[in-house]
C-alpha cells in the first residue's frame, strides 16, 4: 500500500525524485534512505518478503508432518459421541444386509467407505466425502511459497534487454546494442550469444487505423550453427536459448539522412520514429544530429506520396543552437542545401523493438501458481465430511443404528444432508412410514 | 443490416433488460415485505426474462465488434452484470430459500447496464495485446468473482440484520442464522478461488505481453490487497472459527476493497488497465 501512496521511480520517473532532492534534501535523505522511492525492490521490504517465505517453509513442513503423522497415528474409528438415531427391525433380520444398505445409501451421496470393525454385537462403519480436502491447506502454502521462491529468484536473477532493430540489419552476438533495462542483485546483462536480423515487420491495422497485429519476423544466428526463422509477435513471445524474445510495442520507421558538411564528406545518420499508433497519423521525433551540431525535428507523413515521383516524403525542420537553419520537405532520394551543407535523405525503412528476458523461473511460478489454485479448491470448494456408523445388535432380527457426523464447515447444511441419508436408509429398508422421524431432528453433527 | 441500426436494437434491448430487472427488483421487494410470495416467483421469472434481451444484446455486440465483451464500459458494465444475474440464477435454482437475494444483486445489475450505456456506447476494436486466451480468462474470472462475492454480501447483510431485530415477520422466511453464515463462507470460498484465478491469469497475460508477469502497478497492488482481504477471512473463518456477526462484517469490508479495485481504482489512478475501460 505505501508503493501506491509513494510515487515509485519505475512510474513517475526519476525527475520526480531529482526535484525532491533539489528543494527538500532532508526529505530525500529519508526517503532514500528507506528506499521509499523503490519500495518493492528495497532492503526492508525484501526481508519482509524472506520472512514470509521462512514462514510459509515452517507452514508447509508442519502442515505435512501433521498430515502424514495423522494417517499413522488417528485412530479412524470412534467409540463415544454416538447419538442413536432410530432402531429399525430388519425385516429378513440380517446384519449383512442391513450392512450393504447402509452401504448403498452412503455411496448413493458421494461417500466413501474408509474402514469397518466388528466388536462384539457392534458394527461400526466410517464412511468419508472429499477427503481430498485435507490436503487443500499444505497444497495452497506449498505453492504460495514456489511463488515468492519464484519471486525471489527472479529478483536475484532476472535481466531484461531491449534493442532497436532496423530492417535488413543485423545485431551481432555479445553485441553491445542491447540496452540493458534492468537486471537482477546477482545477474549479468542480457549478452545472447546468436546474432539477429530483422527480415520484415508487420503491421496489421484494423479500419480505425488502430494496430490489431505486430510481428517481426528474425533471423536468428547461433553462434557456429546454422541460421533460423523465427516469428515474434506481441503477446506470443519465443523462447529462444534461455530467453524469452518479445515483440515491443516500440516500433517505427527509421529514415536514414546523409549530410555533407564543408568539415566532412558525409556524415550518415539513422532517426528512429515512434509509430504514432494509426496509419493517418504522422511520426514524428527530434534528435540531435552527430558531429554536427544540428538538431532535427522530422515529420513524417507515411499516407502522403509525392507528386510525379510517388515519393515518400519527410517535412526537416533543422536547428542549432535555438535558431532555425531550414525548414522544408525532402522526398526520398532528394536532397536540400541549407547553411553550406547537403542533406540527402537516403533511405526509408521499418524498425522494431524486441525485448530480452531471462531469470524469471516460470516454470517454478506456474508450478506454484497451480497448486495455489488446485489448494484454494480443494480447501474452500469442499467440505470434507465424515460420517460414523454404528450398527448394534439389540436382538435376533432388530439391531439399533446409531449415527455421528464430523465436518469442520457449512455444519446446518452437513446436519440436513445426514438427515436425509437416514431417510434414505429407512426407505430402502422398506419402512417409508417414518415412524421414527422425530429421533432424526436429534442427530447432531460435531465439527473436527 | 447497417452497423447504426444494429446498434439501436441493441440499445433497445438493453434498456428492456433495465426495465425487466427493475420491475424483479419491485416485486422481490413487495414479496419480502409483504410476505406476497406468489410475486417471488413473478421476480424470478421476470429475471428470467431479462437475461434474454440482456444476452442478445451482448451477442449482438459481439457479433459486430468480433471480440468478447470487454473493451469499453458499456461492454465490461453489461457483461459482469449478466455473469452477476447467471451466478444469482444458477444459486437460486439449486438453494431456493436465497431467492431474496435478489434485492442484492439485481440493483446492481440493473445500474451496471444503465450507467455503461450512457458512457461508451461506441464500439472499439481489440488492441494487439488483447488477442490472448489469458485475457478472456482474467476477465470473465473477475466477474464471476464478484457475482460470487455479491452473494456472500447479500448473506452477511441478512445475517446482520437478523441478527439484531430477531424473528421480525419476513426476517423468518429467510434462512436461520447459521445457514446464513455457512452460505457467506461457501460464497466467500469461491470467490477466493475465482479471484486467484483473475490474478494468475492476468499474471501470465502480463508475462506474455509485456515479458513480466507482475509491475506493481496501482490496480494489481490493489487486487493483491483485495485477495490478502479475501484470504485472511477465510483464514480466520477456517482455522480460528471466526463466525457470526464479526465475520459478517468482515466480509462487508472485503467487499468495499473489492469494489475500489474494480470500479474506483481504475477510474481514478494511472494504470494499465484505465485505457481499456474509459
Amino acid at each position: 500500500m505505501l508503493g501506491f501512496l509513494i510515487p515509485q521511480d519505475a512510474f513517475q520517473g526519476r525527475y520526480y525524485y531529482d526535484r525532491l532532492q533539489e528543494l527538500h534534501p532532508a526529505l530525500y535523505s529519508f526517503v532514500d534512505f528507506f528506499g521509499l522511492q523503490h519500495i518493492y525492490s528495497s532492503y526492508w521490504f525484501l526481508c519482509l518478503v524472506l520472512l514470509i517465505a521462512g514462514s510459509l517453509t515452517l507452514a508447509v513442513y508442519e502442515q505435512f508432518a501433521r498430515l502424514l503423522g495423522a494417517g499413522r497415528n488417528k485412530r479412524l474409528i470412534p467409540r463415544k459421541g454416538y447419538e442413536l438415531c432410530s432402531s429399525v427391525a430388519a425385516p429378513i433380520g440380517q446384519q449383512d444386509y442391513l450392512e450393504k444398505k447402509i452401504i448403498e445409501t452412503i455411496k448413493s451421496r458421494h461417500y466413501r467407505m474408509t474402514a469397518k470393525e466388528q466388536q462384539g454385537n457392534n458394527l461400526y462403519l466410517v464412511s468419508i466425502k472429499h477427503r481430498l480436502q485435507r490436503f487443500g491447506s499444505p497444497l495452497f502454502h506449498a505453492g504460495l511459497l514456489l511463488v515468492v521462491c519464484a519471486a525471489l529468484y527472479g529478483l536475484a536473477f532476472y535481466g531484461r534487454g531491449f534493442v532497436q532493430v532496423m530492417q535488413g540489419e543485423e545485431i551481432a552476438s555479445h553485441s553491445d546494442s542491447w540496452l540493458i533495462t534492468r537486471t537482477g542483485f546477482f545477474s549479468s546483462p542480457i549478452d545472447p550469444d546468436f546474432s539477429m536480423r530483422l527480415d520484415r515487420l508487420s503491421v496489421e491495422a484494423w479500419p480505425d487505423e488502430k494496430r490489431k497485429r505486430v510481428e517481426s519476423l528474425l533471423t536468428v544466428t547461433p553462434e557456429g550453427e546454422n541460421p533460423r526463422q523465427q516469428a515474434v509477435t506481441i503477446s506470443a513471445p519465443v523462447k529462444y536459448r534461455g530467453m524469452h524474445l518479445f515483440q515491443s510495442l516500440d516500433f517505427g520507421m527509421a529514415l536514414t539522412f546523409k549530410l555533407k558538411t564543408p568539415a566532412h564528406p558525409g556524415i550518415v545518420s539513422h532517426f528512429l520514429l515512434d509509430d504514432s499508433g494509426s496509419v493517418n497519423k504522422a511520426l514524428i521525433g527530434s534528435s540531435d544530429y552527430p558531429m554536427t551540431g544540428y538538431v532535427f525535428d522530422l515529420e513524417y507523413l507515411p499516407f502522403i506520396k509525392g507528386g510525379a515521383s510517388a515519393r515518400p516524403e519527410v517535412k526537416v525542420t533543422v536547428k542549432k543552437e535555438g535558431i532555425q537553419q531550414f525548414q522544408g520537405i525532402i522526398p526520398l532520394y532528394g536532397s536540400v542545401a541549407f547553411d553550406d551543407n547537403l542533406l540527402y535523405f537516403i533511405d526509408i525503412r521499418h524498425w522494431s523493438g524486441i525485448l530480452a528476458v531471462k531469470g524469471y523461473a516460470l516454470h517454478l511460478l506456474y508450478c506454484g501458481f497451480a497448486l495455489v489454485l488446485l489448494g484454494l479448491f480443494l480447501l474452500y470448494c469442499l467440505n470434507r465430511r465424515k460420517v460414523f456408523w454404528k450398527v448394534e445388535k439389540l436382538a435376533e432380527g432388530k439391531y439399533a443404528v446409531y449415527l455421528a457426523g464430523e465436518a469442520d464447515t457449512a455444519l446446518p447444511f452437513f446436519h440436513t444432508e445426514i438427515l436425509s441419508l437416514f431417510k434414505e436408509l429407512h426407505v430402502s429398508l422398506g419402512d417409508s412410514t417414518m415412524k421414527d422421524a422425530a429421533l432424526f431432528t436429534a442427530v447432531k453433527v460435531s465439527a473436527e | 443490416m447497417e452497423y447504426p441500426q444494429l446498434l439501436k436494437i441493441e440499445y433497445g434491448l438493453y434498456w428492456l433488460a433495465v426495465l425487466c430487472y427493475i420491475a424483479a427488483t419491485i416485486l422481490s421487494a413487495y414479496a419480502l415485505f409483504f410476505k406476497k410470495t406468489e410475486n417471488n416467483s413473478k421476480g424470478l421469472a421476470l429475471s428470467c426474462i431479462g437475461m434474454l434481451p440482456h444476452s442478445a444484446a451482448i451477442v449482438l455486440r459481439w457479433y459486430v465488434s468480433g471480440h468478447g465483451p470487454y473493451l469499453n464500459k458499456l461492454e465490461a458494465f453489461s457483461s459482469t452484470a449478466w455473469v452477476i444475474m447467471a451466478t444469482y440464477l444458477f444459486i437460486v435454482m439449486k438453494h431456493q430459500r436465497l431467492r431474496h437475494l435478489a434485492l442484492f444483486v439485481l440493483p446492481p445489475t440493473f445500474l451496471l447496464i444503465a450507467v455503461g450505456i450512457l458512457r461508451t456506447p461506441e464500439i472499439e476494436y481489440l488492441p494487439a495485446t488483447f488477442h490472448t486466451i489469458w485475457l478472456i480468462l482474467h476477465i470473465f474470472f473477475t466477474k464471476l468473482a464478484l457475482g460470487a462475492i455479491l452473494l456472500a454480501l447479500g448473506c452477511s447483510i441478512l445475517y446482520i440484520i437478523k441478527d439484531r431485530k430477531g424473528g421480525g415477520k419476513f426476517l423468518q422466511r429467510m434462512p436461520d442464522l447459521q445457514e446464513l453464515d455457512s452460505y457467506a463462507f461457501k460464497f466467500s470460498g469461491f470467490a477466493l478461488l475465482f479471484w486467484s484465478i483473475t490474478i494468475v491469469a492476468g499474471a501470465i497475460w502480463a508475462h506474455k505481453s509485456w515479458g513480466r508477469y507482475w509491475g506493481w502497478d496501482p490496480i494489481e497492488t490493489w487486487s493483491l490487497v483485495t485477495w490478502l482481504c479475501f484470504g485472511l477471512n477465510m483464514h480466520l473463518r477456517k482455522f480460528y472459527r471466526l463466525q457470526g456477526r464479526k465475520a459478517a462484517y468482515f466480509m462487508i469490508a472485503c467487499f468495499a476493497i473489492m469494489i475500489a479495485t474494480l470500479f474506483v481504482m481504475p477510474f481514478t489512478t494511472a494504470t494499465v488497465h484505465t485505457e481499456y475501460l474509459m
